[in-house]
């Protein structure tokens, strides 16, 4: 899977936003969407809510999350831990990236919200190699990882895969004489 | 995601070969050495040692895998196979202390594949060579999986010289994944064109973002310089702008750092003008560049 279709599954997110004009409702294929008055808070998909931002049509307000305190936390915590802490949203990654890119000016304290993220994420990324690295050496037939998000599985996932794969052709040499299944 | 013509057929599992993958067509070339039981009339011009028409019973010579599989019979001896060097009781020890060191590269490019073929041959070592061959690949694999995580848009010739070609193609889908991963990372969007990202700039200026990393919360872009050098400070000023974010302290300081830059892209558009080349030190564009992001 390519990182930019996570990139476009993240964009599904609800977020709130602050429009400046009004719209009545409308309805898409995937729901309604609020009717839009200037200065009330509506909550609309990520991608709408790029698409106005850029248009200059809006105000994004930020994540709950993104906040320097509860990073702060979290990071402590996924440093402390050996297994993976739950995190407040399944696609952390990707809406930072992209909040961060379009509305910096809507969210406080951005570059050291990205600097947080992104101590998590590598801090998560090492846990996964670690991971995996014993689940070659030991050769165990089963793992099992909570809390992964989609975009760091997807950025280990081709070469685990065909790590498996080889040390499994490597492992039928063991047993000669099997017959293949065809 | 690729799209190619041609579907490459993967090495094929365990002691099997697929028929039509490359990488076994090629494994099947290494020599190896063998001792015939059996006289072959008329076929002396195999060896190029011997004068004689034939090759007499007992002769030691080299053949390919894929002959000396074909001639290999367990009840009627024609040929006897001696194991290579490398997957001997000698080699064998030195896996089993520490797989990481050895140049497998060296050592016949094919290592796990070859040895996967040599338990055709009944020797009374093969299970211990399957045992080897297995152990020195997850003892290996940590290195390969953090050299090929963690080389991004580096050169990384010393880090795959050391490896096997099927550790060279766990290496090359690590690389793949990491790259991608990065490119959506650093992806920006372009005030003046719409929503452009780092794709649509490689595209239409052929540029080469080195490296965009995110480091300390600023950006360090390292743009490698192309022939063209006019298309650089048109197309990395709207990257840059939406980034201007800045407090008042830093307001002056970038304010001097950007006419340090402006003057440097005016000094691109001018050579683009004249259509001449222009000598533009390093120390000036890193200068400026990574200065305007401290700002």
């Amino acid at each position: 899977m390519d990182p930019a279709e996570v990139e476009f599954l993240a964009e599904k997110e609800m977020v709130k936003i602050i429009p400046n004009f009004s719209l009545d409702k409308i309805y898409l294929i995937g729901g309604d969407l609020g009717p839009f008055n200037p200065g009330l808070p509506v909550e609309v998909p990520v991608w709408l809510a790029l698409n106005l931002k850029q248009r200059q049509k809006c105000r994004i307000v930020p994540l709950e999350w993104m906040d320097i305190d509860r990073l702060e936390e979290i990071r402590e915590q996924e440093r402390k831990l050996d297994a993976f802490t739950p995190i407040p949203s399944p696609y952390y990654m990707e809406l930072t990236k992209l909040l961060l890119n379009h509305a910096a000016d809507n969210i406080p304290k951005a570059d050291e919200i990205r600097t947080l993220v992104k101590d998590i994420w590598d801090t998560r990324v090492a846990k996964l190699r670690l991971s995996a690295d014993s689940f070659i050496s030991q050769q165990e037939a089963h793992a099992q990882l909570d809390n992964l998000t989609l975009m760091e599985i997807n950025t280990t996932r081709s070469f685990l895969l065909d790590s498996l794969n080889y040390m499994y052709k490597l492992r039928s040499n063991l047993q000669p004489g099997r017959s293949q299944d065809y | 995601m690729d799209s190619q013509s041609y579907m490459p057929v993967p090495p094929g599992i365990g002691m099997e070969e697929n028929f039509f993958s490359l990488d076994d067509i090629l494994l099947s070339h290494e020599r190896l050495p063998c001792r015939t039981e059996s006289a072959f009339p008329r076929l002396g011009f195999l060896e190029k040692s011997s004068e004689t028409r034939d090759i007499p019973e007992g002769t030691k010579m080299e053949m390919p895998l894929w002959l000396a599989k074909g001639l290999y019979e367990r009840k009627r001896r024609v040929l006897s196979l001696e194991l290579p060097k490398v997957y001997r009781e000698g080699w064998r020890t030195v896996f089993g202390a520490d797989p990481t060191v050895v140049d497998l590269h060296k050592m016949g490019p094919y290592y796990y594949g070859l040895g996967s073929q040599m338990l055709h041959f009944d020797s009374p070592e093969n299970p211990e060579i399957a045992n080897t061959i297995l152990q020195t690949f997850i003892g290996r694999f940590r290195r390969t999986m953090d050299s090929s995580q963690n080389a991004y848009n580096e050169d990384t010739s010393a880090l795959v010289e050391r490896l096997d070609c099927l550790e060279r193609s766990l290496f090359k889908a690590g690389q793949s994944g990491l790259n991608s991963f990065q490119l959506v990372l650093a992806a920006c969007s372009c005030v003046k064109c719409g929503s452009a990202d780092e794709n649509d700039l490689i595209r239409d200026f052929g540029m080469e973002v080195i490296d965009m990393s995110l480091w300390d919360g600023h950006i360090d872009l390292v743009i490698s310089l192309q022939p063209q050098l006019s298309w650089l400070g048109r197309s990395i000023e709207p990257i840059f702008r939406p980034r201007l974010k800045r407090t008042d302290t830093t307001r002056r300081h970038t304010r001097q750092k950007m006419s340090d830059y402006s003057s440097l892209t005016d000094k691109c558009v001018q050579a683009d003008e004249k259509k001449t080349s222009i000598n533009i030190e390093s120390s000036d564009l890193f200068s400026s560049v990574p200065a305007i992001m401290e700002g």
